[in-house]
C-alpha cells in the first residue's frame, strides 16, 4: 500500500508547488476551499470544466486539442489514429447519456455486451467528468484477473498517451504499477478489497468502478457488500457497477432500484442448434461435430469446449488426425488444431491467435483453425475470427463440502447463461453458428439459469479472516448479493478458531490481524507466522511461495520415466513439502542459476513456476519483514533441521491430517471428518507413515491427498492442542493412537524433568 | 398336510392374552401426584369434563359420521346454540392441539360466521348450509376442511446442525436462529439454507442422457450382476433344484383333487 504523505517524493513535489506558485489556490490540500478552480493548469483543456457538470462536447473538444490535458505533454499522432477507432466503439453513442446518469446518481448499473468498448472507455469517460485529480483522488477500475488488469491498463494508456504506470497504472497481487500521478488504476477485485482492509472509507477513491460484475468472482461480491455499506459513510463517492449480461435487473434491485444503461455490443447473430437425442459421449460427439463442421460449412474458425487439460489434449490430437485422413482422402482444407486450457504456458497459449493455415495448393479448399478450450474461452480470451462453437454443455467448477471440508473441481452441467455466453463467441466477427451437444429440452429442464457465483462454492475461511478485519462483525445480516449457506460459514469460523485467528467469542485475535495482512489461505498464513518459534522462518516462507505457485514438477507424457527418475533426485523421504523445498534450493544454486532455463528443462522442473515462487516469496518477505517477523534457520547440519520444518507445517496444517488405517493397507483416514483417502501417486514419501498431513484432497475416482509429509502425533498434541483435544474423538483407533502419543509426551516430559533434578 | 403337533409341554397363549410386561408391571406401581395447576386446558374448557363422558364423546363420533342427526337424538349434548367459547376464537393453535379436542358443533367454531376465515381466505359456509358444497356444514367445521388445515402454519422438525457448534454459537449471537428455516443476509434477501451440492461425473455421457422423455431423472441402472461360474457339482444341484420348485409351482396351480383321484394317486 503507497502511503501519500509519508512518500519522500511527494513531499518534495509539494514543497516546489508551493515555492513556484505560492497561490494558496494552486495548493492541492486546499482546493476543497476553492471550488471554482479544478486545480488543473490554466491553459489545459480542462480549466473551464466544472466537476460533474460536463458534457460529451466538452470532452471531445478536449481530446481533439493538441496537448494532453493530464500531462501538458503534446499528442502523439499514434493518439490520433486510436482516437479514431475509439469514436466508432458502441459505447461512444451514448457519452452523453452516460454522462448524464453517472452525474445524476451515486450508483450506476452499466450493461454492456463483450465487445462494447465499456472496459476501456467507460473509465476515460469517468475521468474527464470527474476530474480525479483535483480532488488528489483515483479512479479505480476492478477486474476479476491479473492479466485483463495489466493488458487493459496497457491499452487505456496508449489510448490516453501517457506512459503506463503514470497517469494510468494498475495494480495485482505481488505488483503495483502505479506513481503519485496515478488517476485512473486499474486492479483485481482482490485488491482493492485488500485495500479496504486499511482504508475501510476507500477514501483515495472519488469514484470506483466494478467491471465485469456478472463473473461474480467472491472479491466482487464482498465489494459490493462493502460499497453499498461505504456509500452511506461517503455521499461523494461514486459507483459502477459495469455487467455484460442479462441478469443486470439483479444489479439493480440489489442496489437500491440504481439507474441502469445499456448499451447494445458489436454482435452478428448466431445460429444455435440441438441435438434431437442426448448424445452418449459428449467428447467423441464434439470431435464428430468438428469434422462435421469442416467437411460441409464455409470458412471460418471453431471453437470446442471441453472440461479438462487431458480431455482437451486427447480431443485435440484425434481431431487433428481425423482431420489430416480428410485431407488425404476427401481433399478438405488443412485443419490445425490448437488446445487452450490455464496450465498451458504463455507462449502455447499465444498460439491461438495465428490464422488459420493458408490452402494446401491455390484454388484448394481454405484451412481452418480449430481450438479446444476450457472455459476460459468462454469469458477471458477473446478469440477473433471463431464462427463456429461446440459445446457440450459440460464445464469443470469448483465446489466446496463443508462437512468434509474439501475444495473440489468437478465436471458439472454449465448454466443457461454460460451457454449464451458460450454461443456469443461465435458472432465476434460475422454471423455465426453453435452446435449444442445436447437437446433442447435438456437446456430447458437441466442447467440451471445463473452460474453459482464463487461465494457460494468456496471455503470461506479466508474471506471471513477479510470481513472481520474489514470491521464486519455481523456476517449474519451483511447483505451480500447471495448469502453463503450457515454451514459454510459456520465451518469457516471454527476454522479460523482453531487457527487462532478469532478467539472463542469470534473477535479477531493479534494472530488473526497479522495473518490478514498477507494475501494468502488463513492456514498458511498461521504457518508462516509461527515459523520463528520452530527456528525455521526461511525454510516455511519458501515452502509457503512454492505451494502459492501452480505445481513446479513437470511430467510430459512421452517422458513420464525419464521425470520420475529427476524427481527422485530431489526426494526426501519424509514427504513432498520437503521434496519442492530441496528443488527450491537447487534452484537457486549458483549451477543452477548460470542456466536457470535449461537446467529447470534437463530437470523437468517449470521455469516460470519457480520464477513465480521466487517473486513471490520476495513480496511475502517484505510483508514478514514490515510485521516484523524473524527471518532464522536452523543450521543445516543440525539433525533437527527438517524435523523443525515438519513440526512447523503442523502449524498451519493441522486441520489437514490423515492417519493410517488399521485394517487398510494403503488406506488413511482424515482427522474428524474420517474420509477415506489414497496417497496421490505422485508422492515421494517413501515409508509408511502412521500419520501425514496434505496440502490438497483431490476428489476424482477415487479421493487422493496430494503433497504429503509424514508427521508425529506428538506433535500435533503439543501444536494444536485444541483441535487434538483426545476427548472430543470417538472410541477407536484413532483415539486410542493418540492417547499412546500423549502417554509418550509425558513420559518423556517427566524424564526430562527427571534429569533436570 | 398334517396339523402341526401339539406340544404337551408347551402351552399356547393366544397374542391379545399375553402379558407385555409379565406380572411385575400389577405390583409395582408407578405412584402419581396432582399435578399444582389443576386441569391442564387442552381442549375446549366449556365443555364440563365432570359430566359422564362415554355417552358424550359417542354423541359427537355419531355427529360427524351421521350426516343428519336430529337434535332431539341426543339429549345429552349441549344445546347447539350455545354461543362460541372465547378459547376458540384465535385460530392460530397448533394442528395437535385441534386434532386432540373434539371436533365442536360447527355452529360455534367460527369466529365470523358469514365472513370470510382469516387463514386460508375462504368464504366461510353459513350456519344452514347455503354455501355451494355444503353438505354437511353442521357436521363438518371449517376448520377441518383441507383448504384451512393447508393454509395452517405447521411447525417444522428442527435443524440438523449440532447446537454445541462454536460457529453456530457466534451465528445465534447475532440473531441467526438455525430453526427460522432461513438462510444468512439482509432481512428479505436471506440465501441459501443448505450449502451446494456437487455431483462426482465419471464417464463422458453427455447433457440429458439421465433423463426420460418427460426431463425427469432416471434412476441410475443397478450394477450388472457378477457371473458366477459354477463346477459340474453345483451345477447338477442347481438343475435338480430348479426342476423341484418347477414341479412344486405345477402341483399348486394345476393339480386338481377330481384328476387326482381319477388317477389313483390318492392311495
Amino acid at each position: 500500500m503507497v502511503d501519500r504523505r509519508s512518500d519522500p517524493e511527494d513531499g518534495v513535489r509539494a514543497k516546489r508547488q508551493k515555492m513556484d506558485a505560492g497561490d494558496p489556490k494552486d495548493n492541492p490540500y486546499l482546493a476543497h476551499m476553492y471550488e471554482n478552480t479544478n486545480g488543473a493548469d490554466k491553459n489545459s483543456a480542462l480549466a473551464k470544466f466544472k466537476r460533474h457538470q460536463t458534457t460529451a462536447a466538452l470532452a471531445k473538444k478536449a481530446e481533439d486539442g493538441d496537448v494532453n490535458p493530464f500531462n501538458g505533454q503534446p499528442f502523439s499522432s499514434k493518439y490520433f489514429s486510436i482516437l479514431k477507432t475509439r469514436r466508432d466503439l458502441p459505447v461512444h453513442v451514448q457519452r452523453d447519456e452516460f454522462l448524464q446518469l453517472y452525474q445524476q446518481s451515486q450508483i450506476l448499473v452499466f450493461v454492456g455486451e463483450t465487445g462494447s468498448g465499456k472496459t476501456t472507455q467507460i473509465p476515460q469517460y469517468v475521468l474527464f467528468d470527474d476530474l480525479p485529480q483535483t480532488q488528489r483522488k483515483m479512479v479505480a477500475c476492478t477486474q476479476p484477473r491479473r492479466v485483463a488488469a495489466m493488458s487493459v491498463a496497457q491499452r487505456v494508456a496508449e489510448e490516453m498517451d501517457v506512459k503506463l504506470g503514470e497517469e494510468v497504472g494498475y495494480s495485482i497481487r505481488f505488483e503495483d504499477k502505479t506513481s503519485q500521478r496515478t488517476i485512473l488504476k486499474y486492479m483485481t477485485d482482490g485488491m482493492l478489497l485488500r485495500e479496504a482492509m486499511h482504508d475501510h472509507n476507500l477514501t483515495r477513491y472519488s469514484t470506483i468502478i466494478l467491471d465485469e460484475a456478472h463473473e461474480r468472482t467472491m472479491a466482487t461480491d464482498v465489494l459490493m457488500g462493502l460499497l453499498k455499506e461505504v456509500v452511506l459513510r461517503r455521499p461523494d463517492l461514486k459507483i459502477i457497477i459495469m455487467s455484460a449480461t442479462l441478469d443486470a435487473q439483479k444489479f439493480q434491485r440489489y442496489f437500491m432500484d440504481a439507474p441502469l444503461l445499456a448499451v447494445p455490443g458489436r454482435t452478428h447473430p448466431v445460429e444455435v442448434f440441438y441435438t434431437p437425442e442426448p448424445e452418449q459421449d459428449y467428447v467423441e460427439a464434439a470431435i464428430r461435430t468438428v469434422l462435421q463442421i469442416h467437411a460441409t460449412e464455409d470458412e471460418g474458425d471453431i471453437l470446442v469446449f471441453l472440461t479438462g487439460e487431458e480431455e482437451i489434449e486427447d480431443a485435440a490430437r484425434k481431431i487433428s488426425m481425423e482431420g489430416d485422413e480428410m485431407v488425404r482422402e476427401a481433399d478438405a482444407g488443412p485443419i490445425k488444431v490448437y488446445p487452450l486450457y490455464g496450465s498451458l504456458p504463455p507462449h502455447m497459449q499465444q498460439r491461438i491467435f495465428d490464422p488459420a493455415p493458408p490452402p494446401i495448393r491455390k484454388g484448394g479448399r481454405p484451412g481452418r483453425k480449430v481450438i479446444v478450450s476450457t472455459n476460459i474461452a468462454e469469458t477471458s480470451l477473446t478469440i477473433d475470427g471463431i464462427v463456429y462453437v461446440v459445446d457440450p454443455g459440460f464445464s469443470k467448477q469448483k465446489i466446496y463440502n463443508p462437512r468434509i471440508r474439501v475444495e473440489s473441481l468437478l465436471v458439472s452441467p454449465i448454466s443457461k447463461a454460460s451457454a449464451q455466453q458460450r454461443a456469443g463467441r461465435a458472432g465476434r466477427t460475422r454471423p455465426g453458428k453453435c452446435f449444442r451437444l445436447y437437446t433442447e429440452e435438456a437446456f430447458k429442464k437441466e442447467l440451471i439459469e445463473q452460474t453459482y457465483p464463487e461465494i457460494l462454492r468456496s471455503n470461506l475461511s479466508s474471506t471471513v479472516l477479510e470481513l472481520k478485519k474489514l470491521g464486519i462483525d455481523d456476517l449474519v445480516h451483511f447483505d451480500l448479493m447471495d448469502p453463503p449457506a450457515p454451514e459454510t460459514l459456520m465451518r469457516a469460523l471454527e476454522e479460523l478458531n482453531y487457527l487462532a485467528c478469532l478467539d472463542d467469542d469470534g473477535n479477531l485475535t493479534q494472530l488473526g490481524r497479522l495473518a490478514s495482512d498477507f494475501p494468502l489461505d488463513p492456514a498458511l498464513a498461521v504457518m508462516l507466522i509461527s515459523s520463528p518459534e520452530f527456528y525455521c522462518s526461511n525454510e516455511i516462507l519458501s515452502i509457503t511461495a512454492l505451494l502459492s505457485v501452480p505445481q513446479v514438477f513437470v511430467r510430459p507424457n512421452s517422458q513420464r520415466k525419464r521425470a520420475d527418475e529427476m524427481k527422485n533426485l530431489f526426494a526426501h523421504q519424509d514427504g513432498d513439502h520437503l521434496t519442492m523445498l530441496n528443488v527450491y534450493h537447487a534452484f537457486k544454486s549458483a549451477d543452477a542459476q548460470a542456466n536457470p532455463k535449461q537446467w529447470c528443462h534437463d530437470h523437468f522442473l517449470s521455469l516460470r513456476s519457480l520464477q513465480s515462487a521466487d517473486n513471490v516469496r520476495m513480496q511475502l518477505l517484505r510483508i514478514m519483514e514490515r510485521s516484523e517477523l524473524e527471518m532464522i534457520s536452523t543450521p543445516f547440519e543440525d539433525k533437527k533441521y527438517y524435523e523443525n520444518i515438519r513440526r512447523a507445517l503442523c502449524a498451519g496444517f493441522f486441520m489437514q491430517v490423515a492417519k493410517k488405517d488399521a485394517q487398510g493397507k494403503s488406506v488413511y483416514l482424515t482427522v474428524k471428518d474420517n474420509q477415506n483417502v489414497l496417497l496421490h501417486p505422485s508422492t515421494v514419501l517413501a515409508h509408511d507413515a502412521e500419520w501425514v498431513l496434505y496440502n490438497e484432497f483431490v476428489l476424482t475416482t477415487k479421493n487422493y491427498i496430494r503433497t504429503v509429509t509424514a508427521v508425529k502425533p506428538e506433535w500435533l498434541l503439543d501444536i494444536a492442542p485444541t483441535y487434538f483435544d483426545i476427548d472430543s474423538f470417538p472410541k477407536g483407533d484413532m483415539r486410542s493412537a493418540l492417547v499412546r502419543a500423549a502417554d509418550r509426551l509425558s513420559r518423556k516430559e517427566k524424564m526430562r524433568a527427571d534429569k533436570r533434578r | 398336510m398334517p396339523p402341526p403337533v401339539e406340544d404337551g409341554e408347551d402351552y399356547y397363549l393366544p397374542l391379545q392374552d399375553q402379558r407385555v410386561f409379565g406380572a411385575g408391571i400389577r405390583r409395582k406401581r408407578v405412584p402419581f401426584v396432582r399435578s399444582s395447576e389443576h386441569e391442564l386446558q387442552t381442549i375446549n374448557p366449556t365443555r364440563p369434563l365432570s359430566t359422564p363422558s362415554g355417552p358424550n364423546i359417542a354423541d359427537t363420533y355419531l355427529s360427524i359420521v351421521l350426516k343428519k342427526q336430529p337434535p332431539s337424538a341426543s339429549p345429552t349434548t349441549p344445546p347447539k346454540q350455545e354461543p362460541s367459547p372465547p378459547a376458540r376464537t384465535t385460530h392460530s393453535a397448533p394442528p395437535t392441539s385441534e386434532a386432540i379436542s373434539p371436533p365442536p358443533p360447527a355452529p360455534t367454531s367460527p369466529p365470523q360466521r358469514h365472513g370470510h376465515c382469516e387463514i386460508c381466505n375462504l368464504p366461510l359456509a353459513s350456519e344452514y348450509g347455503s354455501g355451494t358444497d355444503s353438505d354437511t356444514p353442521s357436521s363438518r367445521p371449517h376448520e377441518a376442511s383441507l383448504a384451512h388445515q393447508v393454509c395452517l402454519q405447521h411447525s417444522h422438525p428442527p435443524s440438523h446442525l449440532d447446537r454445541t457448534r462454536a460457529g453456530l454459537r457466534y451465528l445465534s449471537s447475532y440473531g441467526w436462529d438455525p430453526d427460522s428455516r432461513l438462510g444468512l443476509g439482509a432481512a428479505g434477501r436471506e440465501g441459501i439454507r443448505e450449502p451446494l451440492k456437487g455431483r462426482i461425473k465419471h464417464d463422458t455421457a453427455g447433457l440429458g442422457t439421465g433423463l426420460d422423455a418427460d426431463g425427469d431423472r432416471i434412476a441410475a441402472p443397478p450394477p450388472p450382476k457378477k457371473v458366477q461360474k459354477l463346477n459340474a457339482k453345483q451345477a447338477r444341484k442347481g438343475w435338480a433344484e430348479e426342476r423341484r420348485r418347477g414341479e412344486k409351482m405345477r402341483n399348486l396351480f394345476f393339480q386338481s383333487d377330481e384328476v387326482l383321484k381319477y388317477l389313483g394317486e390318492d392311495a
